[in-house]
């Protein structure tokens, strides 16, 4: 998935207060830019859609009435990547007809998962989410055996930026973010041995 | 389902059983009887406006900000620190002890690893709290006996509980996914179950100081606090 670019988001919503709370977290998901517009009707949404072709719609069932994501990708495309936005129930069958979720009660953590899967899904849909590259495994080992990004990237002859970018993947890929959890995972995997390490 | 103080006691763990962690961390004790909340209040001490408070914010969700301005504020840092002390002398201890056990330590292999995850965990839990306690409550309690607002002492503590949380999650990927073949698992399971459950009471305990009591220390910063008259 790109972290590169701003993230397009669509929110249609004509619950106000709901339209703002998920606007403000859409703001501020850790690690993501985003560009987030809010539309209460059907007529701003059209007239959006007509300039604009977002990365992610949220949107609630109730809107413009009952939201329909079959009639909505008839109009506007197989491909857009639609998201619930659920304040109830849904049945299965319904949220089937969506790339993803989230619910108004979710913390941002959620929303940021949600995001994501969505987005990962279809650009990275041959790599299954968890397993590393040759180069993120490289990676692993030294960031285990204590080496700095700085020292990483100059032994493999990257910048430093994109060693982050790596770093930052990685910790996605595997949901961990910690050393001590890097070094477990990288004992598990094989890629260090105890031994090597000064712990 | 907001509570009020003609409600029997018994009514609210009834609804939520979660609700005897906040009554305990209150001064609450068993042995209630068919007292309202109000009654059972006053006979240990507590201000029932603040543990109403606390209460319906937790099984609600958001907090009623008119209410802010008459909380008792050392009833609240009594409940804080209470929780930190369950937090650190209880909750957290008794899961180590059960992933110990579960995992059968070696030092030669991941379950070492996992035990030393936990510990840089629960210092860093145990420092942010006690931090809180010497630097946060402690500039309240000045701020309570009249003493003049110093600036940014408030800042950082919010932006903490992130990791506070986030780490008890990454706790449980570990356990789950790297846990030792020869893990005893029932011991292992309930080590879980605990973290989940503590992990859903750290992220309530958290949200109860950003959502409660930072609202009130402003008000307290701005003069615009009327509650703990009779103490001050």
């Amino acid at each position: 998935m790109r972290e590169k670019d701003k993230i397009n988001i669509l929110i249609a919503e004509s619950a106000p207060v709901i339209a703002a709370g998920v606007a403000y977290w859409m703001h501020r998901l850790p690690g993501l830019q985003t560009h987030v517009t809010v539309v209460e009707t059907q007529e701003e949404m059209d007239s959006y859609m007509r300039n604009s072709s977002p990365d992610i719609i949220a949107v609630s069932l109730s809107f413009s009435g009952i939201f329909n994501p079959i009639d909505f990708r008839e109009k506007y495309g197989d491909d857009c990547k639609l998201m619930a936005i659920l304040s109830g129930q849904i049945s299965p069958s319904t949220l089937k007809l969506f790339n993803g979720c989230i619910s108004v009660v979710d913390d941002v953590e959620h929303i940021l998962k949600s995001v994501r899967d969505i987005l990962s899904l279809t650009e990275n849909s041959e790599l299954t989410k968890e397993s590393l590259s040759v180069r993120e495994k490289e990676i692993v080992e030294w960031v285990v055996k204590g080496l700095t990004n700085k020292e990483i990237a100059d032994k493999l002859f990257l910048s430093p930026h994109t060693v982050m970018t790596h770093r930052r993947n990685i910790a996605r890929k595997l949901e961990i973010h910690s050393a001590t959890g890097l070094t477990i995972y990288a004992i598990v995997n094989h890629i260090v041995e105890l031994s090597d390490l000064n712990l | 389902m907001k509570y009020y103080p003609s409600d029997k006691m018994i009514s609210l763990i009834a609804d939520d059983y979660r609700l005897i962690q906040v009554m305990s961390r209150f001064g609450i004790r068993m042995g209630i009887g068919d007292k309202t909340i109000m009654e059972v209040c006053e006979d240990s001490g507590v201000d029932c406006h603040t543990f109403l408070t606390v209460v319906n914010y937790v099984t609600e969700g958001f907090p009623t900000p008119e209410d802010f301005s008459s909380l008792s504020i050392r009833t609240l840092l009594h409940y804080l620190r209470q929780s930190h002390i369950y937090f650190l002398e209880y909750s957290l201890p008794s899961i180590r002890r059960k992933i110990l056990d579960g995992i059968k330590l070696r030092t030669s292999d991941v379950s070492f690893l996992i035990l030393k995850f936990f510990d840089e965990y629960y210092t860093e839990v145990r420092t942010h709290m006690e931090a809180e306690e010497t630097m946060l409550f402690s500039y309240i309690n000045s701020l309570l006996e009249g003493h003049v607002k110093a600036e940014g002492v408030v800042a950082t503590y919010s932006d903490q509980h992130e990791n506070v949380s986030s780490k008890l999650k990454e706790l449980k990927t570990i356990i789950i996914k790297f846990s030792p073949e020869d893990a005893t698992a029932n011991l292992l399971n309930d080590a879980l179950y605990d973290i989940y459950r503590c992990e859903e009471e750290l992220e309530n305990h958290c949200s109860v100081e950003d959502n409660i009591l930072m609202p009130v220390l402003s008000l307290l910063e701005k003069g615009e606090y009327n509650g703990d008259s009779e103490k001050r």
